[in-house]
């Protein structure tokens, strides 16, 4: 009898993996369709618009951009200085620099001639204590500010308190924004009023030519591990984003380059501190906020405007970042539920909601055990090897397409990647993802999962060469 | 391979539906991957022939772009060079350089392109939103004044990338009877951000003003319009528009309409304007009252010390702000230095504004 329930039992799991299985990859096709007529249609708008006229006659809305800075001393100079030389005719940066242990702040303070300059703030969410607030002597529109420790979204937090335009841009410090970047993801607030947040494309920076703060040379990564994360962020970008753009639903914006309305950043009290995941966290509360009170709102994601970041290249960096962004999902899931499924929150509760929380919170508890699971039914014979076979064809066969047609998406749109040899290295990686790195990721983000459900904290260290260490040439 | 798998594991049971699906989805998915990835290096291989082509193209005009400009081709001998079916091309190649340069050169590029635009004239027609955009685009740029009915009458088209489009095309000429539709048809760009409206009517100059000025006078229009109108007036410093702002702000109460009013008669109000504004510096609405606090330190008398003061002590940033730079505008940096060194709610704001404005 206790052998038929556990036969039983495996026999359900394997339905519910098969089940997931479809579903997932039923979404991510959805999303891929949605994403290439989207960008079709995008590129034929782009070329309807002349960007740089755009902005000359629209009186561009002021932007801060607020870059908190932890133990960036190695980054932040070469970071500032390409910020400082974007194209875009008004706009401030904020750096935030909370309490680096190392010489962030002196070697900031040498660097762009800081001296102390009062600023008066003019919002006040919770924040842990400001020190000091400079201002650059050279760049007038360069301040920094000096706090005691409190993570990323207390950082952004405080930057938001002493912003004085209507938009602010959230980044990271050590991304690099393309010279034209906010001119373009400033559009969208100049098309529709009702937008709030808009989001941008990140791509790798690991294995591209920088001068002077800039790409100027795009190309792959020698580091395999990197060149993986390349593919990924197409297929998550291109095709992930832009699918769910398109339907109407965003529901993440990168932490590493969004720009959005003060006023209303404000009104919901700012970042969460209490997640790791406070990027996603804040456009699920926003989406919360407008829905509940019928604000009227747009938030959006568009895929020209680029910021570029250095990808971590070892396992163990890059197992703590999957595992941190599986434990900020899972924090800020089961902190809104009540949008789950609530037909009060359309397309966002009904749609992209159970999407996040059914197949990417709990996949990795469904695919983990699944392979253990289906290796323990061929060995006790309750399933068929040829089933196992079939099944896991199907789905190296499904991840290959997916990831080839997101290669096929950057080719009918910003052909970023001019080399041909760098296009069947692409279509390779999409082949050789599926044997080790998919199942690596997934051994992280199962790691993730039960790192959330211990309640676990902390962002875990993340080593970087910097633009200036590896890729500047 | 399907028999030889099942052959070899033939003691196993295997559920056959599931299994049956699996290798239909393995097939058909087997194929979509080989199609993607085949039309990826079509793709690729028609994006660099392409390329190639335009190169070609652009390097032969080029030598003859330039002899022409410079006046030592004439523009029959260049549109001889001009094959038809290249003549969408040439247009694109055109409209790239009109971007650039102005006056008596631009004029050339434009008397260029005249005899390929009514190609593009066509395409205003197609059903797709993004190439009539492009076409009013083209036009706007190329051939405005042959095709002014065209780009006006796109202001009306379904599309509102393409109204945009039209609009922008219509104010770039900064011509006053070219820009007068767009200011007629200012209801319909609600969704538009203000700053990107404002900005691009002030671009246009004075001669728009007094269509302007009715439109902010005719309470027929929608709280909106008359915003725009009051902004643009404000952008343009346009004196006689401060007796209807005066009106307004003795007279209506949308809190809008007030706000971008004061903000107008903070640039172009007199003290003949003040009681009004000192009446406003009360009003209930926090954005009214900032914008009253904001006109009276540009326009105030020391009259308005007190009210200062007081405005000091809200809460609000911005209007406290308003306040503090007021009082230095009156002269009072004495009192704005003691406030600074005593424990006043915005010390920060006052430090602030003694040191950096």
């Amino acid at each position: 009898m206790v052998v038929y329930i556990l036969l039983l039992i495996l026999e359900v799991f394997n339905y519910i993996v098969l089940l997931y299985f479809i579903s997932l990859n039923s979404v991510y096709l959805i999303t891929s369709l949605f994403a290439y007529s989207a960008h079709r249609k995008y590129v034929k708008r782009l070329k309807a618009l002349n960007i740089n006229e755009l902005i000359s006659s629209a009186g561009a809305p002021p932007i801060t951009l607020i870059a908190p800075a932890y133990n960036e001393e190695a980054t932040c100079v070469e970071s500032i200085k390409s910020l400082l030389t974007l194209n875009y005719p008004d706009y401030e940066i904020i750096v935030v620099n909370d309490g680096s242990s190392d010489r962030t702040l002196a070697v900031l303070t040498e660097s762009f001639e800081l001296v102390l300059t009062p600023r008066a703030p003019t919002a006040n969410l919770l924040t842990n204590r400001v020190g000091a607030i400079y201002n650059s002597k050279r760049y007038s529109n360069l301040w920094v500010i000096d706090k005691e420790n409190g993570g990323k979204a207390d950082a952004l937090n405080t930057g938001i308190n002493y912003c004085t335009t209507p938009l602010f841009c959230g980044m990271d410090a050590d991304s690099l924004l393309e010279r034209e970047a906010l001119t373009r993801i400033v559009r969208p607030f100049l098309e529709d009023n009702k937008t709030i947040a808009v989001g941008g494309i990140i791509r790798i920076a690991n294995g591209c030519v920088i001068r002077s703060g800039e790409v100027v040379k795009v190309g792959l990564p020698k580091n395999l591990i990197a060149r993986f994360q390349v593919l990924e962020y197409l297929r998550a970008f291109l095709a992930g984003r832009m699918g769910w753009d398109a339907l109407d639903a965003t529901l993440i914006i990168s932490g590493a380059f969004g720009i959005f309305r003060r006023s209303i950043v404000v009104d919901v009290n700012g970042y969460s501190t209490d997640t790791v995941g406070e990027d996603m966290e804040l456009i699920v509360k926003l989406h919360r906020h407008c829905l509940d009170n019928n604000i009227p709102y747009k938030i959006t994601y568009i895929p020209d405007p680029v910021a570029w970041t250095e990808c971590p290249e070892s396992l163990k960096t890059l197992g703590r970042q999957r595992d941190r962004w599986q434990r900020g999902l899972m924090e800020t899931l089961k902190k809104h539920k009540i949008m789950l499924f609530n037909r009060k929150y359309g397309k966002i509760g009904m749609i992209a909601y159970p999407y996040f929380y059914f197949l990417e919170m709990l996949g990795p508890a469904i695919e983990m055990p699944g392979y253990f699971v289906f290796a323990l039914t061929v060995i006790i014979g309750s399933a068929s090897g040829i089933y196992i076979i079939a099944f896991f064809m199907a789905a190296f066969i499904f991840g290959v397409t997916l990831s080839v047609a997101a290669v096929g998406l950057e080719e009918l749109t910003f052909r970023r990647y001019p080399r041909f040899s760098d296009l069947m290295k692409l279509f390779w990686l999409a082949v050789l993802e599926n044997f080790g790195y998919r199942q690596f990721l997934t051994y992280w983000r199962a790691h993730g999962f039960i790192s959330a459900m211990r309640k676990e904290k902390g962002w875990g260290k993340m080593e970087r060469k910097g633009f200036g260490g590896i890729v500047q040439q | 391979m399907e028999s030889f798998l099942k052959e070899y594991f033939s003691d196993l049971p295997v559920n056959e539906l599931i299994l049956s699906v699996l290798f239909v989805a393995i097939g058909i998915l087997f194929i979509l991957a080989i199609l993607f990835a085949g039309l990826t290096v079509l793709l690729r291989l028609a994006n660099i022939l392409k390329y190639r082509r335009f190169t070609r193209l652009e390097n032969s005009w080029k030598t003859s772009f330039f002899d022409f400009v410079n006046g030592e081709k004439s523009k029959y001998d260049f549109w001889k060079e001009i094959r038809s079916f290249d003549s969408l091309i040439f247009v694109n190649y055109l409209l790239k350089y009109s971007r650039g340069i102005k006056g008596v050169e631009l004029e050339k590029i434009k008397e260029l392109s005249l005899p390929y635009l009514d190609a593009i004239v066509d395409q205003l027609k197609s059903p797709v939103s993004e190439v009539r955009a492009r076409a009013v685009q083209t036009l706007g740029a190329l051939g405005i004044q042959k095709y002014k009915r065209e780009v006006i009458l796109a202001l009306d088209d379904s599309s509102p990338l393409v109204e945009m489009v039209a609009a922008r095309a219509l104010c770039r000429e900064k011509s006053p009877e070219l820009a007068l539709p767009v200011i007629a048809n200012l209801d319909k760009f609600e969704n538009w951000s203000q700053g990107f409206l404002v900005s691009m009517l002030a671009s246009i100059g004075s001669d728009i003003t007094p269509a302007l000025r009715e439109s902010l006078r005719s309470k027929e229009n929608s709280t909106w319009v008359r915003v725009i109108a009051v902004e643009t007036l404000r952008e343009l410093k346009d004196l006689k528009s401060a007796e209807i702002a005066f009106e307004i702000i003795n007279n209506e109460n949308e809190p809008d309409l007030l706000k971008s009013s004061l903000r107008l008669l903070s640039v172009v109000g007199t003290k003949d304007h003040l009681a009004a504004i000192r009446k406003q510096s009360e009003s209930k609405n926090i954005y009214v009252r900032a914008q009253a606090i904001n006109a009276l330190g540009v326009i105030g008398t020391t009259e308005d010390t007190e009210v200062m003061i007081n405005a000091l002590q809200e809460d609000s940033y911005w209007i406290a702000s308003y306040a503090a730079v007021g009082l230095k505008n009156l002269g009072k940096i004495g009192l704005l230095q003691q406030l600074a060194k005593s424990n006043h709610k915005h010390v920060d704001l006052l430090q602030n504004v003694l040191t950096i404005r």
